[in-house]
């Protein structure tokens, strides 16, 4: 089950810890030398506050190391997402 | 180097000797790792790799050396990647063998 499929993930909700909708993976950002995965890159939902986070263009960037579990929907720390904000 | 997966999909790869492998067509990603496991890779070169009936093959990201606008891996010698395995498998239990 750990193996997944990178194009499967693009569009795949995200939530946080707490169960609120964040928004849907866009991307994945990984370093080229290592394959190392680093970040998400996500369509962040409308109402979403997104002053504590990265940003790239309209874009949210969330730290890989804040993942959870990846099934249905992708669940992500919620403390520890805006480490790196 | 910080590369969006996606970026991926369509290049080309080939080995560091110049051969054709084949185009990227998918990441397999490892959730647990938290790391890129393989590259899938379809239209692959019959010449460098033996696909029997599959669709392509996935290379172990390992093997990657080089990303630009195409992908290098390295050179491996032998054509099918799961005929290696069970070549070197069964070449260590003859060697085995040999001991008793």
């Amino acid at each position: 089950m750990e193996k997944i499929s990178a194009q499967k993930l693009n569009d795949k909700r995200i939530v946080d810890s707490e169960g609120s909708e964040m928004g849907v993976l866009h991307n994945i950002v990984a370093d080229a030398g290592t394959g190392m995965l680093t970040d998400l890159v996500v369509r962040p939902a409308a109402d979403l506050d997104r002053s504590k986070f990265r940003k790239e263009d309209d874009y949210i960037i969330i730290p890989f190391d804040a993942v959870k579990a990846i099934k249905d929907v992708i669940v992500v720390d919620s403390v520890k997402m805006r480490v790196r904000a | 180097m910080e590369i969006e997966l996606s970026s991926l999909y369509g290049l080309d790869l080939y080995t560091d000797r110049g051969i054709y492998v084949g185009k990227i067509e998918d990441v397999s990603v490892d959730i647990k790792e938290k790391r890129i496991s393989g590259l899938a890779v379809k239209n692959v070169n019959a010449n460098a790799f033996s696909v029997g009936k599959k669709k392509g093959v996935i290379i172990p990201y390992r093997w990657v050396t080089a990303i630009g606008n195409i992908v290098l891996i390295k050179h491996v010698r032998r054509k099918g990647v799961e005929r290696e395995t069970v070549e070197e498998g069964e070449g260590e239990k003859e060697r085995q063998e040999k001991k008793k």
